[in-house]
């Protein structure tokens, strides 16, 4: 940066296109709306000073989402770093609050039609959503970034069975979720 | 109970990978882009020193450099003759006579530190193994119950 900016407009039409992935990936991550758009804007910050390099580029997706990926860790770290020390043997609590989420979700409305393609990706992002981080970041790192449980649980730095149970438990969370709502489940 | 329950969880797994890969996209908050705007727009205004170097105009990124590499070469240049010159002598006794005011402090940090050293010795290696045991578990305490009391206090937050 040298004292302008350089194309406003371009980089403008550069954020149009990519806000809404970068926003979504960090959403998922964080799980909060009001981190999602301050991480959002880090990533685009740290676009801008290599926009020259990023607007021509074909993996500018690719990078976005790494760039994504590292600051929502990276905030979600900040977070964790205090209480981290107990949380690798709080499996107890982690079975507990497993079932409390299940039962703690709005009742869907069992008399109602058939639920719409729409309906059912709402219901899905939203059990997504309450999905405690730690079942929730392994996840959307799974099926999201495809990365495997190694490289998952060397990223978080938690041992491989913790991913696997953590990323299990998570499966059946959204299971149970998308059970309670039959056509959601089948369609 | 409900006879999908038992399907294997390999099918699941597929399926609910299909359904999230098939996720749109959020929209994003409408306030994104006038908030990345108006913080490049700060970055811009800012002025030039205030900015990292990289951003600096490159005639003050060559004057820093040179004027960094001349001073670094000065100080090399001095500590390497400064004993050729009579007056270094003469500056570091100018010197001794400034500091002199802070001289019974010095004595009484060097006496301490000298009282400190006897206690030591004369304590044993058990002793001084003990106590530092005992501060590391009174320190891990202390985190520990901070820890407990956050994690209670932020606990949905976290999560």
């Amino acid at each position: 940066m040298t004292g302008r900016m350089s194309d406003p407009l371009q980089f403008e039409a550069f954020m149009r296109n990519y806000q809404d992935m970068v926003f979504t990936a960090a959403l998922r991550l964080v799980g909060n709306e009001a981190d999602a758009e301050d991480i959002a804007q880090d990533v685009f910050l740290k676009a801008y000073t290599h926009f020259d390099q990023l607007r021509h580029s074909p993996t500018v997706g690719g990078w976005l989402k790494t760039v994504t990926r590292n600051l929502s860790l990276n905030h979600l770290t900040r977070y964790r770093a205090r209480w981290r020390f107990f949380s690798e043997c709080d499996d107890q609590g982690d079975r507990g609050e497993h079932h409390d989420f299940a039962a703690n979700l709005p009742a869907p409305d069992m008399s109602t039609q058939a639920v719409d393609a729409a309906d059912r990706r709402n219901l899905l992002e939203s059990a997504l959503q309450k999905l405690p981080a730690a079942q929730r970041v392994p996840l959307v790192l799974y099926h999201f970034d495809n990365l495997s449980y190694e490289e998952i649980a060397s990223r978080l730095r938690v041992s491989l069975g913790k991913v696997k149970t953590d990323i299990h438990r998570g499966r059946e969370a959204l299971r149970q979720r998308l059970m309670r709502n039959p056509e959601a489940a089948t369609a | 109970m409900n006879p999908r329950d038992s399907r294997p969880d390999a099918i699941w797994e597929t399926r609910l990978d299909r359904e999230l890969k098939g996720l749109p996209d959020r929209a994003a908050p409408h306030t994104l882009i006038p908030r990345v705007m108006a913080a490049l727009q700060a970055r811009v205004c800012a002025p030039w020193y205030r900015r990292p170097w990289w951003d600096w105009p490159p005639a003050l990124k060559i004057a820093s450099l040179l004027g960094v590499s001349g001073l670094l070469g000065l100080a090399t240049w001095l500590v390497m003759h400064c004993s050729e010159y009579p007056w270094t002598a003469a500056a570091a006794g100018e010197l001794k006579t400034w500091l002199a005011p802070l001289s019974p402090v010095w004595a009484l940090l060097t006496s301490l530190a000298g009282a400190l050293a006897l206690v030591f010795k004369g304590m044993g290696s058990w002793i001084l193994l003990g106590a530092s045991g005992l501060c590391a578990i009174l320190y891990l305490s202390c985190v520990a119950l901070g820890t407990a009391v956050y994690r209670v206090a932020s606990y949905r937050r976290i999560r």
